[in-house]
């Protein structure tokens, strides 16, 4: 399945001779298992963007809003309970 | 086109310089994500937080832009080409989806470094925003890990092009 160590050195195929195993086979199973690993995963990403909830920056910020500051020793009522 | 052996090296350099510094960076990336995740000083996971910003925009964005553009000239400057073994389309898949939800990450990433920024921002906001930059990172990284495996053993493996441009 994998080439020999003398092939992973290069930073060329090796010299075309016409009618190597790699020519007269069909494709190799890790191909295809990788294929269908790719497949799932673009699926699955698609998924998520699309169909899924938000994934933009606003889901990953925190859910209370820090802008506003709260004293906890402040024990007055909110200002509409005086209406 | 084949480039000229010297040229071709020169160029391989490069790529792998890129290709391995990207994974590098992004290993930084999710280092920083689990300090800002998991340290119990707010100021340390702060840091953590607001360095990622710099480090997404001016390392790890360069490198995965220069990682696929050399690539693809080395590959077709090379008699390995662009299409005609699985193993670069493979490696290609994997450049342009990485550098895809990348780009789409970056607003992410300056809304967590905004936020990180506020004083007012608390413990428990910092850890809930870490989790997003962690978990990212280590999916990228064993995406950049499977793109390095490929490039370092080149399973066999012609396409149909490949198979008609050999015959």
């Amino acid at each position: 399945m994998y080439r020999k160590t003398s092939d992973m050195q290069n930073d060329e195929p090796p010299a075309d001779t016409g009618s190597t195993p790699e020519r007269r086979e069909g494709t190799p199973t890790w191909v295809k298992v990788a294929g269908a690993i790719a497949v799932a995963v673009i699926v699955g990403l698609i998924v998520l963007l699309v169909v899924g909830d938000n994934h933009g920056p606003g889901r990953h910020a925190p859910s209370g809003d820090s802008t506003e500051e709260v004293d906890p020793t402040d024990h007055r009522p909110p200002s509409d309970a005086h209406r | 086109m084949t480039m000229p052996a010297r040229l071709r090296k020169a160029v391989l350099t490069v790529h792998v310089t890129t290709s391995v510094g990207w994974l590098g960076a992004t290993a930084v990336v999710f280092t920083l994500g689990v300090v800002g995740w998991a340290s119990p000083d707010v100021q340390l996971a702060r840091s953590a937080l607001l360095v990622l910003e710099p480090i997404t925009m001016y390392v790890v964005l360069p490198l995965a832009f220069a990682s696929l553009l050399i690539g693809v000239v080395q590959a077709l400057g090379s008699r390995w080409g662009l299409f005609r073994h699985y193993w670069v389309i493979f490696k290609l898949l994997i450049n342009i989806l990485a550098l895809a939800l990348l780009l789409m990450y970056l607003g992410t990433v300056r809304q967590l470094a905004s936020v990180a920024a506020d004083p007012a921002s608390s413990a428990t906001d910092l850890r809930e925003l870490a989790a997003s930059p962690t978990l990212h990172a280590s999916l990228a990284l064993l995406a950049l890990l499977a793109a390095t495996v490929l490039a370092i053993y080149k399973p066999r493996g012609l396409t149909r092009f490949g198979r008609v441009r050999h015959s």
